[in-house]
């Protein structure tokens, strides 16, 4: 306890408190860009905010990510020989345009585009579209329990 | 004129035995119970921070895991190769899924939390120490 009583007013704890305050203002200041930047470029595609409800009042705080920017990550839901349809973990559905270029990976290396099983759980790497698709430059399966329960 | 009668009253009037001693004693009191209202604040807001600290570990977990902030940091450790081959959109998507409203309401929830645990303990001796008169 004395130690404790030592340690919280130390210097130590001043430079971790200015520490945190310079983060906050940074975050602060990357949140307002992403936010600001999101609406501007990818209107409507920067997902559902943290949102507070009740009676007579609905507040939405954007949550500072793009689900969809130049990444995506998700679950395969359909696949055709041009594209593949994904959702991702906030519950969208999401575009990914293959084209020759598209290099599709597994844990165990380089693979084609018939290794990928709807279902399977991938990470997209590309370039965002005007129109809220990607061009895919890199899909990475990842492992997941939804992928194994279909290969079953 | 003023002057020479307040000078006037001092010397002639004798205080009471003990105001100097009652009157540091009074102030003493009222630093302390200051300290006491400052230290129930100071409380209050540990109280909540604290309290806030835990559901925004949580939210912040989930964030990043919803955001897939994880799986393309995961791409350096599983496929380094590729991982730096594709470094730029990579680093462009770890910008773009870092879930900031979550990392706010936790650096802000542990900033304020630390904060009021120090000014806490710098005012826990004023609250509590006994009085004491010269």
């Amino acid at each position: 306890m004395e130690e404790f009583k030592k340690w919280v007013p130390s210097e130590k704890v001043r430079w971790v408190l200015y520490g945190l305050g310079i983060l906050f203002v940074a975050l602060l200041i990357f949140h307002a860009g992403v936010v600001t930047g999101s609406h501007r470029h990818f209107p409507g595609r920067a997902g559902p905010g943290f949102g507070f409800r009740g009676p007579g009042f609905n507040v939405q705080l954007p949550r500072g990510f793009i689900s969809n920017g130049h990444g995506s990550v998700g679950t395969i839901q359909s696949i055709s020989t041009s594209s593949l349809s994904l959702e991702t973990r906030d519950g969208a559905t999401q575009t990914v345009l293959l084209s020759d270029k598209t290099s599709i990976r597994t844990e165990s290396g380089a693979t084609s585009s018939t290794a990928l099983l709807v279902g399977q759980q991938v990470i997209i790497l590309g370039t965002p579209n005007d129109d809220g698709t990607i061009s895919a430059d890199l899909i990475r399966t990842t492992p997941s329990p939804i992928r194994n329960s279909i290969r079953q | 004129m003023t002057s020479k009668r307040n000078m006037a009253f001092f010397t002639e009037v004798e205080p009471p035995e003990g105001l100097f001693k009652a009157v540091l004693a009074r102030i003493a009191l009222a630093r302390r119970r200051a300290a006491r209202i400052k230290l129930a604040a100071l409380g209050t807001v540990i109280l909540v921070s604290g309290a806030a600290l835990v559901p925004a570990v949580s939210y912040a977990v989930q964030e990043f895991y919803t955001s897939g902030f994880y799986d393309y940091l995961s791409l350096f450790f599983s496929d380094s190769s590729v991982a730096f081959s594709h470094w730029q959109e990579i680093s462009l998507s770890l910008a773009e899924s870092l879930p900031s409203l979550a990392v706010l309401l936790l650096v802000g929830f542990a900033a304020a939390f630390l904060w009021s645990l120090r000014r806490a303990v710098r005012n826990a001796g004023a609250a509590f120490n006994p009085i004491r008169l010269a």
